[in-house]
């Protein structure tokens, strides 16, 4: 006992010992890491200084160490901008409904395409994965949305994206990864597809629904060009596209009295700054939520025998 | 199986194709809108009917605003406005266009190059004619102050309403000039009268710029904004401009201006400039905002850009912001460049820019109204209301003259209240009201003034446009026009990696043999209309 004692007593010493043992190696890996992370997160930093400094103290003094003349201008015409609010509003309903679309369908074709044998399956992948290189072009896309009735409708920002071809890929590789046993046991215990689907396959995925359910977040987040085309109404414009009009720099001299006192003649670094934040604050803050999920593991046992 | 799979596969790709044909059977709904005319309205002239108008242009339109209240209830519209994105502007319009959704007016950027898809449209039916102008006196009066106009006009017909400027009064010179920190050549003892140097005279400045820092932050010395560079350039020979096109005649027959031996010193004296490090070395990866505001916060010595009376009045006020002790008058002149020659240089500009167009299916009632709207807020009265407000709350009358309402703000400037129902717009850019703008210092009104007034034939060499050039209609001109982004891209790429006068020219000159082949194309058509 008292051997083994030492023994783990020994092991534990060698094992502190070996991590607090330093070379000159160590401090210059560490001196390489924080000017890395100096030169990742400045730029961050330094934009949010410009977005809550005066124009006059961003024009002398572009790159800052700390804010000498604070002012919340910036965010308080942002603010003001009437379609902000209603900005924020449709996104998140495109977020929303757009996201659980897509996982819909993604899930759904991605399963079916992941099993083995079905007649016609070469065909249809090789139709859907044309659709990865060539599409119909923006004419014909509006003229279609303008057939079925969708024009100036939030359901024309949700509907025609329906699925990534790419993402659809990556998770039919994943479903084709697990092991063919789990669906053969639900089998014998008479399960159905959809519910082989539903009920054993998807809880075991949660790693790859949620990294395809954020990026397809962030696709709809980020997606502007869309409404430029079917949505004239400004209040169903969404925030991208909101924040983009605002800080549109129309630097011709022949706009220069039509758009005197607009917006998008204020000279906007600040603006583009605070603009940048704004639409990017909420999607950071939900980020931390689904990361665990990409960490924690995957299967629980489910297979007997 | 093998012939299974074949038979499979051609079938789906007849399908596809049939798709794709019948997707482009649109002729129908075309020659059907060809062949109708809008309805004659009883009602053409007077408004008793509440008319509806879909207006899509640059400006700003709120049902809520006073004034828009005001116009809508004279004009009794109800305007449903459809906003235009600067940076997708020509996507938009020729998105709706072709999806048969046009507004009833639409901002269009037109321009010469654009006139063979006008005339298509105009053919389709999509756009409608403009009336007589006879009617709207106001509008003829526009009309007439544009030379071009007449060549806007598809079949005798004019289908694209083009707006005027209106900034420069007094000539048809473009405002494209260097503003220069005049403090600055004092201080390095080089000032001159009036602002006028010679090209090497503005170099020695520029060189004492970057040595001595008057300016006191690391000064840089010059730059131009990217649509206007290479414009120094032309104090060697006058060849090289964006806004021109680069065609020209020699010896009776057009030749290209890039491919000439003086296009070729151009080249070198912009490389010669950059490595001597008269132009600030990163301009060409710097934004045009951010290169304003490097002049406006004191660090460019001297600048390039379309220099109008609004844009020297912004850099003003932002120069002062930025250090309140300027004296924007002493500080700031615009340089009055000699070329070799002894002259200043300049181009003639067309006075017109964008232009509304009108949907064809629209009734002529709903032309009418919009061009009465026009028409009047180009009257007296429409244009004191568009340049200076609501009368009784933002200025009066007394004995025939103006007295403003305005409110000041903190630094004791008008603030020009800001109304979001710009119909005025929709005949044109408003340019004039520049001359009328109280917040406008007389100094900086002349500042302008004498430098397009300086630019008369005796004293510079003002590149004309030639409007048959210009309104050329050949397949080859359509498709390359003049080449003229290319051309530019390569002397930037020149300008700032080329090791020398001989690595430039050796560049520029095989860069122009290799374009000549397509060159060649558009100068047979132009010749061959001689």
């Amino acid at each position: 006992m008292a051997k083994q004692d030492m023994e783990s007593k020994t092991k534990r010493r060698s094992s502190v010992s070996y991590m607090t043992k330093r070379s000159p190696l160590d401090a210059v890996i560490f001196v390489i890491i924080t000017l890395g992370f100096i030169i990742m997160v400045y730029p961050f930093y330094n934009s949010f200084l410009i977005s809550i400094v005066s124009k006059a103290q961003y024009l002398k003094t572009p790159f800052m160490l700390y804010p000498k003349d604070v002012t919340w201008q910036s965010y308080e015409i942002l603010f003001r901008t009437p379609t902000l609010w209603d900005g924020y509003k449709v996104t998140l309903i495109v977020v929303f409904f757009g996201v659980l679309y897509n996982m819909f369908l993604t899930t759904t074709l991605a399963y079916g395409l992941s099993r083995k044998r079905f007649p016609g399956k070469g065909i249809l992948m090789n139709l859907i994965i044309v659709t990865m290189y060539f599409g119909g072009g923006m004419i014909p896309s509006y003229l279609l949305i303008k057939k079925l009735g969708l024009m100036n409708r939030i359901s024309a920002l949700i509907l025609p994206t329906g699925l990534n071809t790419f993402y659809m890929l990556i998770m039919r590789n994943y479903f084709q990864s697990l092991p063919a046993s789990l669906e053969e046991s639900a089998k014998i215990d008479g399960a159905r597809d959809l519910t082989i689907l539903f009920r054993i396959i998807l809880p075991i995925s949660a790693p790859v629904i949620s990294t395809i359910t954020l990026f397809y977040a962030l696709d709809r987040w980020n997606d502007w060009f869309g409404a430029v085309l079917y949505i004239k109404d400004v209040k169903k414009y969404p925030l991208q596209l909101v924040l983009r009009n605002a800080l549109s720099i129309v630097i011709t001299p022949e706009m220069d009295h039509v758009l005197k006192n607009s917006i998008k003649n204020k000279s906007p670094m600040g603006l583009k700054m605070a603009a940048l934040f704004l639409s990017m604050i909420p999607i950071m803050c939900v980020y931390p939520f689904v990361q665990k999920y990409f960490v924690n593991g995957i299967m629980v046992g489910a297979i007997k025998g | 199986m093998g012939k299974k799979k074949r038979l499979i596969s051609l079938f789906c790709l007849l399908a596809m194709l049939s798709a794709v044909f019948m997707g482009c059977n649109g002729s129908k709904d075309a020659s059907s809108r060809a062949n109708e005319k809008g309805k004659q309205n009883e009602n053409t002239g007077n408004m008793d009917k509440k008319l509806k108008l879909t207006i899509a242009d640059l400006s700003e339109y709120d049902v809520e605003d006073p004034m828009y209240k005001i116009l809508a209830k004279k004009f009794n519209v109800e305007v449903d406005p459809v906003e235009i994105s600067w940076d997708t502007w020509e996507q938009q319009a020729n998105t709706w266009i072709a999806g048969g959704d046009m507004p009833d007016a639409l901002d269009y950027e037109l321009k010469p190059e654009k006139m063979e898809i006008l005339g298509e449209w105009a053919d389709q039916g999509i756009l409608k004619e403009i009336p007589s102008l006879d009617k709207y006196p106001n509008m003829k009066a526009l009309y007439d102050q544009i030379p071009e106009a007449e060549h806007l006009k598809v079949n005798g017909k004019l289908y694209a309403w083009p707006k005027l400027r209106g900034d420069n009064p007094y000539n048809s010179i473009d405002s494209k000039s260097i503003a220069y920190r005049r403090d600055w050549a004092e201080k390095v003892g080089m000032a001159k009268e009036n602002d006028e140097y010679t090209i090497d005279e503005f170099l020695e400045l520029l060189k004492k710029f970057k040595d001595e820092d008057p300016g006191g932050q690391g000064t840089l010395p010059y730059s131009e904004v990217s649509y206007f560079f290479g414009y120094i350039a032309n104090s060697q020979y006058d060849k090289l401009t964006k806004d021109v096109l680069n065609y020209e005649k020699k010896d009776g027959k057009f030749v290209w201006i890039p491919a000439q031996p003086e296009a070729v010193e151009n080249v070198k004296f912009l490389n010669q400039m950059y490595r001597d490090g008269l132009f600030w070395k990163d301009f060409y990866s710097t934004d045009d905002g951010t290169m304003i505001d490097y002049f406006n916060a004191g660090k460019l010595g001297a600048l390039t850009n379309n220099w109008t009376i609004g844009r020297i009045n912004d850099t003003r006020k932002s120069m002062i912001e930025v250090d309140p002790n300027l004296d924007f008058e002493k500080a700031v002149g615009i340089v009055k460049l000699k070329g070799k020659d002894g002259k200043m240089f300049n181009t003639e500009y067309a006075n017109w820019w964008s232009a509304m167009l009108f949907n064809g299916q629209m009734e002529d009632a709903k032309m009418d109204r919009l061009m009465s709207i026009i028409d009047w807020m180009h009257g007296e009265e429409g244009t004191r209301m568009d340049f200076f407000g609501i009368e009784g709350k933002d200025y009066k009358m007394q004995d025939g003259k103006m007295q403003l309402l305005w409110e000041k703000n903190e630094n004791g400037d008008l603030v020009k209240p800001a109304y979001k129902a710009q119909f005025r717009y929709m005949g044109s850019l408003g340019g004039e009201f520049n001359m009328e703008d109280p917040n406008v210092p007389e100094y900086v009104k002349n500042l302008y003034l004498n430098h397009i007034k300086d630019q008369t034939p005796e004293a510079a060499n003002i590149r004309k446009r030639d409007l048959d050039l210009v309104y050329f209609k050949g397949k080859n001109m359509t498709k390359y026009v003049d080449f003229a982004q290319e051309t530019f891209d390569e002397i930037l790429q020149i300008t700032i990696s080329a090791k020398g006068p001989e690595d430039a020219e050796s560049k520029y000159t095989k860069w122009v043999e290799s374009m000549m082949p397509r060159v060649q194309k558009v100068l047979d058509e132009l010749n061959s209309s001689l």
